[in-house]
């Protein structure tokens, strides 16, 4: 019984929370946080929709499965290159590593 | 339950939710970050769990927390330098960064509200019966089997990727020597 | 007539391709220019010989004569024909301008000393001044050859063609353009001798006197243009034409407006016929070398006004019939003839230059002509026009040969002094005999001498019609100046040829060559039997006897003449008289300086000076007019408020520049532009620091641009 209106705010204001971490953190590993919860807050949403709705098409749950997958897969590729990067600069600080300065 | 204890209840937890995000994200140090996350994806979960849809908590536990966040402590282990580290963020970042999504929230929430289910409820009745219909609905071809080994290929590559972009051929020479 | 019809036309081209060759190409080989020139007017000659002759021998030739004509231009609906015609008075025309052109013209072969080596100080624009050479040891002059031969053979022919135009032209604008034209080879002539500055002075006196009759001239082709809408004699004399003009009132003085039509056209004839008070520039004229004399202003050109005059006669005489009292217009006419006729012969008589004498007689004699015209004897006019062409011709040639014979005197013997001046001339009919003998059959036509010679019967027809007007006072104001005229021919006959030689220059004067005098004896024979071909029929004793051929040609109808022996006697005693009074006056001339009728020395003067017309017309116009250009447009317009609006907006645009660079083009546009740079320069050194490199910047950037982007879509979309 509860407002389906209020699972959509949670998931908006979790994302908004995880883009504000993404923004402003200054290590590789700070944003990688911040983008895992904007991806929980996509889930939520999904799942919210799915649940809201009559459950009939599956696509909303199975979608939601799928985005559990890729976040996996994701943080370890991401984690991966932060290391690699981190052995060969010796840094994990994002405005150390700025190869795109012109 | 009666609904206002139900109410109380769901309030609470989405508080834990967004404050522990909130905490996460302005930790100075990483592993605190890390630990906060923790506390809100588990507050996700249950959250699922008041959406009648307990498998998805489950999954959420375990992965999220039981890879995700494990894996990331790891790493913040790994980049050990990291951890010393204090935080220091440009103060004209976070307002700037702040206004942008203050924005982002507003334009959200104003779509949202758009939505003409929105009005609605949703039951907090568990539905389990789905999970296997969730299940053939992954696996058969006919639905959407083939995403399902998409992803499996996704995870693999994933996988591979990892192993390789993480392999430290220094020490590994090293230690042949 | 086809062959015909093409000779006439013809006529006026020879002369034209003559002096456009000579002018263009053989300017400097003498030859060739007098042969071209010489041939062409052989040719013209030639032509209308045989035209006036086929004219003379076509039965009731002024009924029909000869008119070809092609239409030229449109001008509204009709279109503008130009053509040639020839009729009675234009054969008689055609008749004497061939004959004393070409005379003319191999005469001035001689004159400008064809033959003769090349002077050794002579510069083309002077005359040439005699070339040295060895004799006995002694160094002696002999004449030279004139530097700018060529060039005087291509401008005389431009003038032949311009004259055998004027005669041939069927329509008023054709007669003007050749008018024109002789106008401006005057000029040239005139002023042949450009580097002598009284020459070049002359000439533009010429040109600006009558240009002044031009004018009144061209006024009067533009009224008879818009009152009849054509200019060509066909249309203007034919008789509805006339009796529409005549009947139309102008309002200006009680004329009509053929009177008036002819009266602006009559101011151009007082000009180009030198009479009073447009007669100023005919003396100064004698500064062109004397074949140009003989030929423009004796022969031919200011024969071409009274041409023109007698042409017009029907719009002069509008209103007329024979026997009546004379028109306003007709009196002017013959007022202004007969007052030049008397005014000229006067100054004559005072004289000392042999041309001046001969020019002053040029004005007067036109002035016959021009009174008989006003009296209503235009067809008489054109018989004296035919004798005093020839005549005068004669004369003026003559007195080139004088002139040529005193200066060879002068460089035997070494004296320097006038050779033009009759004073220092005397006893040249032993020096030079073909000279004399036709200067003084010359003299003689001039002076009217009975039965013998053209001008007798010509004058006496003009002082026969003068008799029958009432009031007679034209009639005795020609008989004065014939009168006169006999005795300045005599004067000057007297003071040339007769007696001794008054001068050395004299002493030694020799015959002149034959290409001078052999013209003269042609002409000398034309004085004389010229006039035969008009003797009327009711003259006592002759009369009868020899058809009256001109008047036939012509049409003189001899109807209501009653010819009173009065005009005949007088005019016999009038010239036989004149001239023995001349001749004893003269006879005893002893010295150079004392004229014999020189009794009241400042009369003399005044009277020898032109009655001093030159001094009043100086006052009157010259000095206002050189008033106005120096002072006035010179200095005041041109210098002072031309040059100062110049000097004026020329600082305005400097300041105006130099205000807009100050003001503008630095601060504003190079500031400008400066600022510009900069601010581009500092917001793009400001800008690059949105590069940063930092990925979440460019995140927030972006964000930024999404959130406004949905927002909007939220608002104007959803």
């Amino acid at each position: 019984m509860i407002p389906f209106a209020w699972y959509l705010l949670i998931a908006a204001a979790l994302f908004c929370i995880g883009l504000f971490g993404v923004l402003t953190r200054r290590s590789a590993i700070g944003i990688l946080l911040g983008l895992e919860f904007m991806l929980n807050a996509v889930n939520i949403n999904f799942l919210a929709f799915w649940r809201a709705g009559t459950m009939q098409a599956m696509s909303g749950a199975v979608f939601s499965v799928i985005i559990f997958a890729v976040a996996a897969a994701e943080v370890a590729v991401g984690l991966a290159i932060i290391i690699s990067v981190y052995r060969s600069r010796r840094t994990v600080v994002v405005a150390e590593i700025s190869d795109l300065k012109e | 339950m009666p609904l206002n204890l139900l109410y109380a209840v769901f309030i609470f937890n989405a508080i834990v939710i967004l404050g522990s995000a909130i905490c996460s994200v302005t930790a100075r140090n990483l592993i605190h970050a890390a630990l906060w996350m923790v506390l809100s994806f588990f507050s996700i979960a249950i959250l699922f769990v008041f959406m009648g849809i307990g498998f998805f908590a489950v999954i959420q536990i375990t992965i999220y927390i039981g890879a995700i966040a494990v894996l990331i402590l790891f790493a913040i282990m790994l980049t050990r330098r990291s951890m010393q580290e204090q935080e220091d963020k440009r103060l004209k970042n976070v307002w700037v960064a702040l206004l942008a999504v203050g924005g982002v929230l507003t334009v959200l929430v104003m779509t949202l509200r758009q939505i003409p289910i929105f009005g609605e409820s949703i039951s907090t009745t568990q539905v389990d019966e789905m999970v296997p219909a969730l299940g053939k609905a992954l696996t058969e071809p006919a639905q959407y089997g083939l995403l399902f080994e998409l992803a499996s290929v996704l995870l693999l590559a994933a996988l591979i990727g990892a192993i390789y972009l993480a392999f430290d051929r220094k020490k590994a020479e090293g230690e042949e020597k | 007539m086809m062959e015909l019809d093409n000779l006439v036309w013809l006529i006026p081209v020879f002369p034209l391709i003559a002096f456009a060759v000579i002018l263009l190409f053989t300017t400097r080989k003498r030859v060739l220019s007098h042969s071209i020139a010489i041939g062409s007017v052989v040719l013209s000659w030639l032509a209308s010989m045989i035209v006036v002759v086929s004219a003379v021998l076509t039965p009731d030739f002024k009924s029909n004569p000869i008119h070809l004509e092609i239409p030229w231009f449109t001008t509204g609906d009709t279109p503008f024909v130009i053509g040639a015609q020839v009729d009675a008075l234009g054969a008689l025309g055609l008749f004497f301008v061939s004959w004393t052109v070409l005379m003319i013209f191999i005469y001035s072969t001689g004159y400008h000393n064809f033959g003769q080596p090349v002077g050794d100080k002579d510069q083309p624009g002077l005359p040439p001044q005699g070339a040295a050479y060895k004799e006995h040891g002694k160094t002696l002059l002999q004449p030279s050859v004139e530097p700018m031969y060529g060039r005087f053979f291509g401008i005389a022919s431009l003038f032949a063609f311009a004259m055998f135009l004027l005669i041939l032209a069927d329509n008023l604008l054709t007669l003007y353009i050749g008018w024109e034209i002789m106008g401006l080879c005057s000029y040239l002539l005139i002023g042949f001798w450009y580097a002598k500055p009284s020459a070049r002075d002359a000439a533009v006196k010429a040109f600006i006197t009558t240009r002044l009759g031009d004018v009144f001239m061209l006024l009067g082709l533009a009224f008879l243009y818009a009152r009849t809408g054509s200019l060509q004699y066909s249309v203007i004399f034919s008789h509805e034409t006339l009796s529409s003009l005549t009947s139309q009132g102008t309002g200006i003085f009680g004329l009509n407006a053929a009177a008036l039509a002819g009266l602006l056209l009559f101011i151009g004839v007082v000009g180009k016929s030198a009479q009073w008070p447009l007669h100023v520039w005919l003396p100064d004229a004698m500064e062109g070398p004397t074949p140009v004399s003989a030929m423009i202003h004796a022969a031919t050109m200011v024969s071409a006004g009274v041409y023109l005059a007698i042409r017009i006669f029907p719009l002069i005489s509008s209103g007329w019939e024979t026997g009546a009292p004379l028109t306003t217009a007709m009196i002017v006419v013959s007022s202004i003839g007969a007052f030049t006729a008397l005014f000229g012969s006067t100054i004559a008589l005072t004289q000392r230059d042999v041309k001046r004498t001969l020019a002053y007689s040029t004005i007067s004699q036109l002035g016959y002509m021009i009174a008989a015209v006003g009296i209503g004897a235009p067809l008489i006019a054109a018989f004296h026009l035919l004798t005093h062409a020839f005549f005068k011709a004669l004369l003026f040639l003559d007195s080139g040969s004088v002139i040529h014979g005193m200066e060879h005197g002068q460089m035997h013997s070494g004296e320097h002094g006038d050779a033009q001046d009759m004073f220092r001339m005397g006893g040249l009919a032993r020096k030079m005999p073909i000279t004399f003998f036709t200067f003084f059959i010359g003299a003689l036509a001039l002076a009217g001498f009975p039965l013998l010679t053209a001008g007798f019967w010509s004058k006496d027809a003009i002082l026969t019609s003068a008799y029958a007007v009432p009031g007679r006072i034209i009639f005795w104001v020609l008989v004065t100046a014939a009168f006169l005229t006999a005795f300045y021919s005599m004067r000057q006959i007297t003071l040339v040829f007769l007696g001794k030689p008054r001068t050395d220059g004299a002493a030694h004067a020799s015959e002149s060559v034959k290409s001078m005098t052999i013209p003269l004896i042609f002409l000398a024979v034309f004085a004389v039997a010229i006039g035969w071909i008009g003797i009327p029929a009711a003259f006592p004793l002759i009369g009868g006897h020899v058809p009256d051929f001109l008047a036939e040609f012509l049409g003189i109808s001899a109807e209501g003449e009653v010819h009173s022996n009065v005009p005949l006697l007088a005019s016999v005693i009038v010239s036989l008289g004149g001239m023995l009074l001349g001749w004893l006056t003269y006879r005893s001339q002893k010295g150079t300086e004392k004229d014999a009728i020189a009794v009241i020395r400042p009369v003399y003067n005044f009277v020898q000076r032109g009655y001093d017309f030159d001094r009043l017309y100086n006052v009157l116009f010259v000095r206002p007019a050189k008033w106005v250009s120096e002072v006035f447009t010179a200095k005041w317009v041109d210098r002072v408020l031309i040059d100062g609006i110049l000097h004026t907006v020329a600082s305005g645009a400097l300041a105006l520049g130099s205000l807009f660079r100050k003001g503008v083009d630095v601060p504003v546009i190079n500031g400008g532009a400066d600022l510009t740079a900069r601010g581009i320069q500092r917001s793009g050194a400001g800008i690059r620091h949105v590069q940063t490199g930092q990925v979440q910047q460019y995140m927030v950037m972006s964000i930024f641009v999404l959130v406004i982007a949905a927002a909007l879509a939220l608002v104007f979309i959803v």
